[in-house]
């Protein structure tokens, strides 16, 4: 989504702080989805309408919705939902997405022309308007939400692959290796290879800010995840009812959207600059 | 000039036809009880031409349907760009007042994080502060332009500022960029050693090259408003495009899903080709360029 280029200016002195602070963040988050799978505070399932709507305490650290469940327990199935939709999404994209990308970059100018093409289309190409003809054929779902979204990231993958490539092989030190003698595959894997994988991981983990946002928003409208399956779309779909009886239902999925997006946006924003850094060493922050 | 309006033209009309084409055949593959009766090209025909046919459901003309929510739609749309506009351009030319400042850092920061915000989900907090809290504006519902543009401008603030704020936040650090770029650059430079002060040859060679700088970037992020309106408006039960098309789904109505994604679709890709041949027209080398 929005290249959070503000970030980057902070990691001038080389310490990574902030790709470890965003690697950090967007784990810790992954972990707790993960342990939700053997364990919650309470059934995330469950309902106790007896205390519906509590506050939070020590009993339920984020209190209670209006099914008396546990939010605490919601969100982190919610946060794993959310996560795997993201991570299918985002594979679905990379699987079509990076070949594409290749075959511009390498099988000349009218494949480049083709790929160029539909890359374009289907980034224009709305997730919204896939997700709607999904559900007219096959009921919302979770499945239809990844391919949906998973179309919208194959435009992104492909282009930013092309680009990675057309980049990497165009650069000096790579005309550099090729004078020392280092050709074809031992040329790629030892000089090409890592920085244009670096950049297809960045590229992913800017897709996965894009998919959890995704997800939120198709969901939220029931496009998605249906309920009683929680995901973080679901859960503030489910708010939106309560929100001014009960505005924490509706702040905390967002909030951690939020926090899960902002720490994605800075990991990949600071993998990209490195190797901005890296091709243009002793260039300003401008080139990059 | 006149050959690149023509090229974005023919992207346009590519992506019409490819998506329209992709609807169509969705729908009559979905059609069971409600079959679409026409082939796709007579179907996209008879669109263009604003006759949509009856709703499956109602019986009423889509095209009214369709035309009676863009009235929420589009000035939703209009109003949101207007305020992306203003705080990107705002924040961002604060931010640059001091480069690399603690004011440019933390507006930057903040701007950021709020880029990263779900626009629907601040269209919640939004709802909660100033209907919930503060009671100045209606939480939600729409005052018909009918009723009085007052109101109906009224129940439009809230979701164009939801809308506006990720998109304008993502702008402003789009705008501080590109004015820092032009304020260091070698062609202010060059007019300063020519003998002018910082502010006019920023005002004369920064900020124009500056400006141009941004407009391309900020065509994405137009579409993104466009698009984001038919999420928004669920939060604030406006009856725009986006919740025509969620109900017309709910109720398996496939001419209305079908008009209505088509109008979507001619929605975003417009945008798109009126901001790019706009901008491009924007640009005075461009315009000479043609003229030549």
């Amino acid at each position: 989504m929005t290249d959070t280029g503000g970030a980057q200016r902070w990691s001038e002195g080389g310490s990574f702080l902030l790709l470890r602070a965003g690697v950090v963040v967007s784990l810790l988050f992954l972990l707790l989805g993960f342990v939700s799978i053997l364990w919650t505070p309470y059934p995330a399932t469950s309902l106790d309408v007896v205390s519906a709507m509590q506050d939070p305490s020590g009993a339920h650290w984020l209190g209670t919705d209006q099914l008396g469940r546990d939010v605490l327990s919601l969100m982190m199935k919610g946060i794993l939902t959310s996560f795997v939709v993201a991570a299918v999404a985002a594979a679905i994209g990379a699987l079509i997405g990076v070949p594409l990308g290749l075959g511009a970059a390498l099988l000349g100018p009218y494949t480049d022309l083709a790929v160029s093409g539909i890359g374009a289309y289907l980034t224009a190409l709305p997730a919204f308007v896939v997700a709607v003809l999904l559900a007219i054929l096959f009921g919302p779902s979770a499945a239809t939400l990844m391919v949906a979204i998973g179309i919208a990231n194959i435009g992104p993958f492909a282009l930013s692959t092309r680009h990675a490539v057309v980049t990497t092989s165009g650069h000096d030190y790579v005309a550099a290796a090729r004078l020392a003698g280092a050709t074809g595959l031992e040329l790629a894997r030892r000089h090409m290879v890592p920085l244009i994988g670096q950049l297809i991981v960045a590229q992913a983990v800017a897709q996965l800010a894009f998919a959890i946002i995704a997800e939120a928003a198709l969901s939220f409208v029931g496009l998605g995840v249906q309920p009683p399956a929680a995901s973080l779309g679901v859960l503030l779909h489910d708010a939106q009812a309560f929100s001014l009886a009960k505005p924490l239902l509706v702040v905390i999925p967002g909030l951690v959207i939020l926090l899960i997006v902002v720490a994605l946006n800075l990991t990949s924003a600071q993998l990209r600059w490195t190797v901005a850094a890296d091709l243009a060493p002793g260039a300003d922050r401008g080139a990059a | 000039m006149l050959r690149f309006t023509l090229r974005q033209l023919a992207v346009l009309l590519a992506t019409v036809l490819i998506t329209g084409w992709l609807i169509h055949a969705v729908l009559s593959a979905a059609a069971g009880a409600h079959p679409i009766p026409l082939s796709f090209v007579s179907w996209l025909g008879h669109i263009l031409f604003g006759d949509f046919g009856p709703s499956a459901t109602t019986g009423r003309s889509v095209g009214g349907l369709i035309a009676a929510r863009l009235g929420v739609t589009i000035p939703l749309a209009l109003i949101s760009m207007l305020m992306a506009g203003l705080i990107g351009v705002g924040i961002g030319a604060l931010a640059a007042l001091r480069p690399d400042g603690f004011g440019d850092r933390a507006l930057i920061a903040l701007a950021s994080i709020v880029a990263a915000a779900p626009s629907f989900w601040l269209g919640m907090v939004l709802v909660l502060a100033f209907a919930g809290g503060l009671h100045w504006l209606p939480p939600g519902g729409f005052v018909p332009w009918q009723q009085g543009v007052g109101g109906a401008l009224l129940s439009l603030l809230l979701p164009a500022l939801a809308l506006a704020l990720p998109v304008g936040c993502g702008l402003a650090v789009i705008v501080r960029d590109a004015l820092v770029a032009a304020r260091q650059s070698a062609y202010v430079l060059a007019a300063r050693a020519s003998g002018m002060t910082e502010v006019e040859a920023f005002r004369r060679d920064g900020l124009p090259a500056a400006g141009l700088s941004v407009l391309k970037p900020a065509v994405p992020q137009a579409v993104a408003i466009v698009l984001g309106t038919v999420i928004v408006e669920n939060v604030f039960y406006l009856p725009g495009l986006g919740r025509l098309i969620l109900d017309a789904v709910t109720a398996r109505d496939l001419t209305l899903v079908g008009g209505a994604l088509v109008v979507l679709v001619l929605l975003a890709s417009g945008t798109t080709f009126l901001l790019q041949v706009g901008f491009a027209w924007a640009d005075p080398r461009r315009r000479q360029r043609a003229a030549a």
